[in-house]
């Protein structure tokens, strides 16, 4: 028996929260020796096999900590966790939901006045109803004395509760609707798991108390521990504990120990002081329209179950239960982080106009969510996504991918103690391609080396792993595990279009080897009757080298895809990663674009398909270069895709391409830079005056409205890139002094690059509205002139300045009221101003 | 009358323009002879040559913020207004000049 010790940092900016903490415990759990952990700021200890003491022992960004390993197996053990430790764990984060600025409000509600309080914000969506208090949350006094059965007999209550509870988690995780509630369920089974969990449970009953004052004092345990936490994320946990502490009692003595669910009657927003997701998922949904939580973070596994059933939430509002108990109705708005009593007119005005634009935002969307991505000159791109898992397929389809780019299959072998089954891959393959319906799905192999950590592997460590024995240099040495790969994809083939993508190609014999193996699994699969399906085969671009032997390649495989980051990484030898020279790294550095615009026209002059995976494709400022290469497709995230399907259709190939040339010639990235926001108003050329961007006889009450109402039009028939900052601009204009000028004419204006190209929206009022005119007469015709700052298209901005010196023209100015439809206005429009 | 006159606004897309179209329109009512520059987002057009200044009575500068050149005019009578002031009421501003 051995005792060793090592004392580390916690780098990870959440502290070690559930998610590093799983991986940990994962590790630990191979081995038989005892390892304990302590936070030597706090001095809390930990037991590195129980995940809730791991999270209890509130290890914070920057917490030095020990951990000591005694026991059999302590050397392997400490040379396994260690390396865990420092190599992995801090790169174990996941992404929080991202802090959202909640500042200040909208022009429209600023304005008014109304009773309200801000929290935080926590997503998109408003809702409005009648205000619910629901019942504060409290364990139900027990006389559990009479009922107590004895040391022995309460182990048995809180044993068998206990593994009832576990039982009702395993089928509601089989069970669960949505992929949040089987993640939180998946969450509370590996809690109700827990060794120090159960055994602080058990040590309270050995110790004469009952099932029920054992869980009180064990929840109370773990509470305070949490809520001490220096990481919000960890204190959002102890809602989690709760939840479980109130299923095992439930268990323990029956439902009437704890208190019966509100019954929602009609349209309700929500207030609670804390909900545990249990009690969430009772309320009636289709009555449940918004949830405001006095504590607890954004981060709570009940706010996440409400933003994946799309009811919006906030949390942290002070003064939220006064404002709501004197309230009849009120307002939600968790993207603004606002509740609302009683709201006025004029708020609710605001909501319909918010209710109206993204209706029409996702009639817009609509098109390029069904339809394929083609520019306004009729090149296509395919727009494919990058998916690691088959619940990512299912969004991928839904959000309008034309295919699978890529399927990054390796994190089906990572956190696991040896490689999935055959049936098992077969399966996810199956499933993804089924979900394709015949669209293409590109599979890639898998990809891991010394930089990823797959146990079962055993790859020692390597000086450079980066450059070292990764991927597709590890498949003769694993060639058991590459063939049952190919034989699973092979046999997915079977239901759809399935592509083999093999990474970190680099060189022909790589190539002819893959061929050959795969020629081996094709034949023993005949051999042996089984069915199988045609695949293509491609290979990921990504050293260099590879870029220079098209020609060779093209010869073997069917297909290329390019892996920006790394070709980048490598061709400009610059981790992305390191502070000193990531400025090195940019794949819009000329010398890169060289390389891609010489890869993709050797492809083509071979006839093979090429695409382009990797963070360069969810770029959309540099989607004119893309096109420009004339890529087959691009494969990216799946939530950008109809917003680059719809970005690709207003680009002229023609121009991409000059727009490329120009950018192969630039010096530095710099220049490439400019080059692209000075070409942007040029690259989607729209009218300045358009049917799309005016409204005649429109019904408004303000002046806050009609801007609103203008600058919603012009983002809905996409000439800006964000409705909420241009509101801010032409406001920030309006305020120097009055654009109302006489003649019942208002032109609020501004100059931003938010704007893509030069518009001018008209609104004409059915009432005029008071707009502080010099006049002093109410304005009843409104002209919004936006002009881009950089790269202005001059004829059009001629047009805008053109407008203006006419709008001081009386005559001009009543054939523009008279006018009697859309149509005939911006056709008098163009006609008098040289469009 | 010759007068010469600069037009500008803090934006540069809308004033400058109305201002120039409302003051030449003005001038010309009451028979003066106008040349008017802007100083727009498309940078100076029309712009005031030496010989313009040489030839004018009187500078008049319809500006809200800084304008290019102001110097030009060092040697000819200069009144100031506000954009806003030119495009409500350019006769007003026309009778001004005159007084001077």
């Amino acid at each position: 028996m051995s005792c060793k010790e090592f004392i580390f940092t916690c780098e990870l900016l959440n502290g070690l929260h559930a998610r590093p903490v799983s991986y940990l415990v994962k590790e630990a759990n191979v081995f038989e020796s005892d390892m304990v952990l302590e936070n030597l700021r706090s001095g809390r200890k930990a037991n590195l096999k129980s995940p809730l003491s791991l999270i209890a022992a509130d290890i914070a960004y920057r917490d030095v900590c020990r951990i000591k390993i005694a026991g059999q197996d302590a050397v392997e053990a400490f040379r396994r966790i260690k390396s865990f430790v420092f190599k992995h764990l801090p790169e174990c984060d996941e992404l929080l939901p991202t802090v959202r600025n909640s500042g200040v409000l909208p022009p429209s509600l600023r304005a008014l006045k109304m009773e309200f309080c801000r929290g935080q914000a926590t997503g998109e969506g408003w809702a409005i109803g009648e205000p619910v208090c629901l019942k504060e949350y409290r364990f139900l006094p027990i006389e559990d004395r009479a009922v107590y059965a004895g040391v022995t007999g309460e182990r048995l209550r809180l044993l068998g509760a206990i593994e009832q509870v576990q039982e009702a988690l395993q089928k509601s995780v089989k069970n669960a609707e949505l992929l949040a509630e089987r993640e939180v369920l998946k969450a509370h089974l590996q809690l109700a798991g827990d060794p120090d969990f159960k055994a602080r449970l058990l040590d309270h009953v050995d110790n004469g108390l009952s099932v029920s004052e054992s869980i009180e004092a064990t929840l109370e345990h773990f509470a305070n521990a949490l809520e001490s936490s220096q990481s919000s994320y960890l204190r959002d946990r102890v809602i989690d504990i709760r939840d479980l502490c109130d299923q095992i009692l439930r268990l323990s003595y029956g439902s009437g120990r704890l208190y019966s669910p509100d019954v929602l009657q009609k349209n309700s927003i929500c207030l609670a002081d804390n909900l545990t997701p249990s009690q969430f998922m009772g309320l009636d949904k289709s009555h449940l329209k918004g949830l405001v939580l006095e504590c607890g973070g954004k981060a709570s596994h009940t706010v996440l179950l409400a933003q994946a059933r799309s009811i919006p939430v906030l949390v942290g509002v002070e003064g939220a239960r006064e404002l709501m108990k004197q309230a009849d109705e009120v307002v939600l708005d968790s993207g603004l982080g606002l509740l609302i009593a009683n709201p006025p007119v004029e708020a609710l005005r605001y909501y319909q106009q918010e209710e109206k634009r993204s209706r029409a935002l996702s009639v817009r969307c609509a098109p390029f969510v069904q339809g394929v991505a083609r520019t306004s000159d009729g090149q296509r791109l395919e727009v494919g996504a990058n998916i690691i898992g088959q619940e990512d397929a299912e969004l991928a389809f839904k959000s309008g991918a034309e295919g699978i780019g890529l399927f990054r299959t390796e994190m089906m072998f990572m956190e696991r103690t040896q490689a999935p089954g055959l049936a098992e891959q077969v399966a996810t393959y199956n499933a993804v391609v089924r979900e394709a319906e015949g669209r293409p799905v590109v599979i890639r192999t898998i990809d891991v080396g010394a930089d990823k950590p797959v146990d079962y592997f055993n790859l020692s460590e390597e000086q450079n792993p980066f450059l070292g024995y990764r991927a597709v240099r590890l498949y003769p040495e694993f060639l058991e595990l590459f063939k049952a790969q190919v034989e699973a994809v092979l046999k997915a083939a079977v239901h759809g279009s399935v592509g083999l993508l093999i990474p970190m190609i680099s060189c022909v014999t790589e190539v002819r080897w893959v061929r050959e193996v795969i020629q081996e699994v094709e034949d023993e699969l005949r051999a042996s009757e089984q069915q199988y399906g045609e695949i293509r085969l491609g290979i990921m671009l990504e050293v260099p080298s590879v870029c220079l032997i098209i020609d060779q390649l093209a010869q073997y495989v069917d297909f290329f895809s390019i892996g920006s980051n790394d070709l980048a990484q490598y061709f400009l030898a610059a981790d992305r990663g390191n502070d000193k020279v990531g400025d090195l790294y940019h794949y819009l550095h000329p010398s890169f674009l060289r390389l891609l615009k010489s890869t993709v026209r050797e492809a083509h002059r071979h006839k093979k398909w090429i695409g382009l995976c990797g963070e360069m494709a969810s770029d959309s400022d540099i989607l004119s270069l893309l096109v420009g290469l004339g890529l087959d497709e691009i494969s990216l995230p799946a939530p950008l895709i109809p917003t680059v399907k719809e970005k690709v259709s207003h680009l002229n190939s023609v121009h991409c391409r000059d727009l490329l040339d120009q950018a192969v010639n630039c010096e530095d990235i710099d220049q490439v830079t400019t080059l692209l926001k000075q070409s942007h108003s040029s690259l989607a050329p729209r009218p300045v005056f358009d049917t799309a961007i005016m409204k005649l006889d429109y019904d408004c009450l303000s002046k806050e409205e009609a801007i609103k109402e203008l600058v919603d039009m012009l983002f809905l028939d996409g000439r800006i890139s964000d409705s909420r900052l241009l509101e801010e601009a032409v406001w920030k204009r309006e305020a120097v002094y009055s654009t109302a000028l006489g003649n019942g004419i208002a032109i609020p204006h501004c100059q931003s690059d938010l704007v893509y190209s030069h518009s001018a929206g008209v609104l004409r009022l059915k009432n005029p509205i008071e707009w502080n005119s010099v006049d002093g007469k109410p304005v009843d015709t409104v002209f919004l002139l936006a002009a881009r700052e950089s790269g202005s298209n001059n004829e059009h901005m001629k047009v805008l300045a053109e407008l203006a010196r006419k709008l001081v023209n009386d005559n001009f100015l009543s054939r523009i009221k008279s006018s009697p439809d859309p149509e005939a206005l911006a056709e008098f429009l163009e006609e008098h101003l040289e469009v | 009358m010759k007068i010469v006159v600069v037009t500008a606004c803090p934006t540069g897309i809308a004033h400058t323009y109305m201002a120039a179209e409302k003051l030449t329109e003005a001038a010309l009512n009451q028979g003066h002879d106008i040349k008017v520059e802007t100083q727009g987002a498309m940078g100076i057009e029309n712009e005031i040559t030496v010989q313009d200044v040489e030839e004018a009575d009187v500078a008049l500068l319809a500006v809200d913020i800084a304008v290019d050149g102001e110097e030009r005019f060092r040697d000819l009578r200069v009144i100031k207004v506000p954009v806003s002031e030119a495009i409500r009421n350019p006769e007003a501003v026309m009778a001004q000049l005159g007084q001077g």
